[in-house]
């Protein structure tokens, strides 16, 4: 029977199944969140915070940037090798994060912080006075200078570009390995092109520092250009301002132009603090892909166990549906056995007692036939060809099934009231399949109601609207109630409940329930009974439903 | 032997009720039939002596509940219950609750006949011969593995549950089952079921 059950039809029909789905809709969400999904308030809030952080340090080492400090040759070494880790890790999780999104966007900002993790080394070899008196690879007087003045030029456009390209049509179509392989080809040459103009071209470029610790006026005033740069993408990223990693690229923007508005003379106030800010711009987005990667883990980890624990859930009610069909197939097949065993002692009689052996044999064809029938009675609650759904006014259904039951609501002494909404609820559903649940429910009420005395048996039927989307029908009765203990066992098979209704068990009637998309709650009413909702969902206007003509169960 | 004995038969599904008049009239038994256990209990100070069998599961009140009710109005008739498939725990708490046996469906005319022969025999005190000691007796036969598995049993757990719970394979248990059977030989579960409350007071019983 699962086998048929259409994924549309069941979809939301189960609190745990619900559950289940919505968190992975957001899943998807949040598979790319850090790039589409608007930030929340507390993270504007933080980003802020850091962002004043940040501002306030320069705004109080400003004055005294130029004072000298000792001078610690394996600090530029230290930070630069931070930078390249973090900056490297970086670029493989934003990397990653293009893989799914297929922005161009964050492919250029993975490329710029590739960039950053190279460029860092040759800075390194290059600075006098870390590795060599005046720097590695042949390095000049200008060429860790023009490094950093290009690096800190070549990572501002790679936000500014993300920033222009943050919207999310710019995607890349073709293969995402190309694209990655592509990026990483242009941003390794432009290092090694940079690397290769810095030092051979040392002696033809414009002099920044006089020599290692003394700056000309162009090196002064080239950083400013730099940090223009930077304001532009801040203002560029504010303007767009649309998600969780445009929120912290402006932070970062904060903390470049804070590094380029005090970076002064080598190993001064200002030196050792700007690059500080450089190790913070390396690391801001690295915390954020980091914090958002085990979000993400923690998410899908607790959706995994969610849709196991719903598996669970379904495989428990096939079996008590199982359970439920052996019992009513049994009771036939335990008198075809009494019968047939009673007949063989008929023909032992002496003489055999032919004729009352003829009969009992009459009558286990008959019980034969209704082993048969019961099966039939399954079947056409599941046949195949009553898989479409029609509109099914509720009002009418309830007062066609009292109509069948006056009977045995009177024999039974029972009183109805019914509460139904004014204007008629349509579901969509199965006629005949709702109308056997209803019945089922009704029964059981009145052979609950069996136990209390007579003049306080009293059914009531009412309907009412949920949230818009959904009707509730629901069956109370003044019986014992339900045990709360077995409240929560009384759908999983007769076995460990109160042998209420004898025909199709409860179990089946939630089976068919959760196919119209529904869900079936008992509990105790509030002054005592046993209460049953029945909650399904309400039928699209009936005019767009003829015109789809779909068999669809809404959402 | 039956001549003086009543059986009252309770059961809702009309078909085996029938089935089961015409067999036990056949048998030389007088009959009342019963559609509730309602109705039999609101003849309960009337009831012909003989012996009671009921269906377990019925609409309104269950076989269990009538047991219960009967020993609480003082009535001591012999009952038997038939249960379904799945009712055994609730059939092994009868047993508890005084029940002198219970038929697993589907059973033959002559299971329930020599059921019934063996109750009424229960009625006259001819089963005396099996006191507490030799109950205990048998039961020292079996290891301590096959007294686990009989601990399980008793308490109305089938071979997979049993399985399960000990961590062992349901064939184990169904070969600890066979052999725990023939050293008490115990001819199924009722039997069992009798031999642990003749062996241990009912109050230290699971």
């Amino acid at each position: 029977m699962t086998g048929r059950v259409d994924p549309k039809l069941s979809n939301g029909a189960h609190a745990a199944r619900e559950r289940a789905l919505a968190s992975l809709d957001s899943l998807d969400d949040a598979s790319v969140g850090l790039v589409n999904l608007p930030p929340t308030a507390i993270q504007i809030k933080s980003a802020l915070a850091v962002g004043a952080g940040i501002l306030m340090a320069v705004a109080v080492v400003a004055p005294f940037a130029a004072t000298p400090l000792p001078r610690f040759a394996a600090f530029i070494p230290f930070l630069n090798a931070t930078i390249l880790v973090t900056d490297l890790v970086t670029a493989i999780l934003l990397f990653a994060q293009f893989s799914i999104s297929r922005s161009r966007g964050v492919l250029v900002l993975a490329g710029g912080y590739l960039f950053t993790a190279l460029i860092v080394i040759p800075h390194a070899l290059t600075f006098p006075g870390a590795f060599s008196p005046t720097g590695l690879l042949g390095a000049g007087v200008q060429t860790t200078a023009w490094l950093y003045i290009l690096w800190h030029l070549v990572f501002p456009l790679a936000l500014l570009t993300y920033a222009a390209l943050e919207d999310s049509k710019f995607t890349v179509r073709g293969s995402i390995r190309s694209a990655i392989a592509y990026c990483v080809g242009i941003t390794v040459s432009l290092a090694l092109g940079i690397v290769w103009i810095t030092t051979a071209g040392d002696p033809f470029l414009p002099r920044l520092f006089v020599n290692a610790s003394e700056l000309t006026p162009l090196g002064t005033y080239i950083p400013t250009f730099d940090l223009l740069i930077c304001v532009i993408a801040l203002a560029f990223l504010w303007l767009r301002r649309r998600s969780v990693l445009g929120l912290w690229l402006m932070v970062v923007a904060c903390a470049l132009i804070g590094e380029l508005a005090i970076t002064v003379v080598r190993f001064s106030l200002g030196f050792y603090v700007s690059r500080v800010l450089s190790v913070a711009t390396s690391a801001i987005v690295l915390v954020i892909l980091l914090s958002e990667t085990t979000g993400l883990y923690m998410h899908l980890a607790r959706t995994n166990q969610m849709l196991r624990r719903e598996r669970d859930n379904k495989l428990m009610n096939i079996e008590a549906v199982v359970a439920s069909i052996s019992h009513e197939v049994k009771q036939p097949l335990a008198t075809i056995v009494m019968r047939s065993s009673t007949a063989l002692r008929f023909l032992g009689h002496a003489p055999p007692d032919l004729e009352k052996a003829r009969s009992a044999l009459k009558k286990i064809v008959n019980d034969g036939h209704r082993a048969s029938q019961i099966f039939d009675n399954i079947r056409d609650l599941f046949r195949a060809n009553d898989q479409t759904r029609v509109p099914v006014n509720v009002n009418k259904m309830i007062l066609g099934v009292l109509d069948m039951l006056q009977g045995e609501l009177a024999e039974h002494h029972v009183a109805t009231r019914t509460e139904l909404m004014p204007e008629p609820t349509l579901v969509m559903g199965h006629q005949g399949q709702l109308q056997e649940v209803l019945l089922n429910l009704i029964r059981n009420a009145i052979e609950a109601m069996d136990e209390t005395k007579v003049d306080v048996r009293e059914l009531r039927l009412s309907t009412a609207s949920r949230d818009h989307d959904g009707a509730i029908i629901s069956v109370l009765d003044t019986g014992p109630g339900i045990d709360p203990e077995r409240l929560s066992s009384i759908f999983d098979a007769f076995v460990t409940t109160k042998p209420r209704g004898m025909g199709l068990g409860l179990a089946i009637c939630r089976m068919i329930v959760e196919r119209h998309g529904g869900r079936l709650v008992a509990s105790s009413g509030d002054k005592g009974g046993a209460l049953f909702q029945l909650v399904l969902p309400i039928a699209p206007d009936a005019d767009e439903f003829s015109d789809r003509g779909s068999p669809a169960a809404q959402d | 032997m039956a001549s003086n004995s009543v059986i009252h038969v309770v059961e809702d599904d009309r078909s085996m009720r029938e089935s089961l008049v015409e067999l036990l009239e056949d048998a030389g038994y007088a009959v009342r039939a019963y559609t509730r256990a309602e109705e039999l209990l609101a003849r309960d100070a009337a009831l012909e002596p003989g012996c009671i069998v009921s269906d377990m599961r019925m609409p309104g009140m269950d076989g269990l509940t009538l047991l219960r009710r009967l020993r609480a109005s003082g009535s001591t008739l012999p009952l038997m219950l038939i249960t379904g498939h799945g009712d055994v725990s609730m059939a092994v708490r009868a047993m508890k609750a005084g029940a002198v046996d219970f038929l697993e469906k589907p059973f033959d005319a002559d299971a329930l006949l020599a059921a019934i022969n063996e109750a009424l025999r229960h009625r006259a005190g001819e089963m005396g011969e099996e006191d507490d000691e030799t109950a205990r007796q048998r039961l020292l036969k079996l290891t301590p593995r096959e007294h686990e598995v009989f601990d399980y049993l008793v308490a109305g757990q089938s071979n997979k549950e049993i399985a399960a719970r000990m961590g062992i394979s349901p064939r184990t248990v169904e070969f600890h089952r066979a052999h725990i059977m023939e050293k008490t030989a115990a001819k199924g579960l009722p039997d069992l079921v009798r031999l642990s409350l003749l062996a241990r007071p009912p109050q230290s019983a699971k």
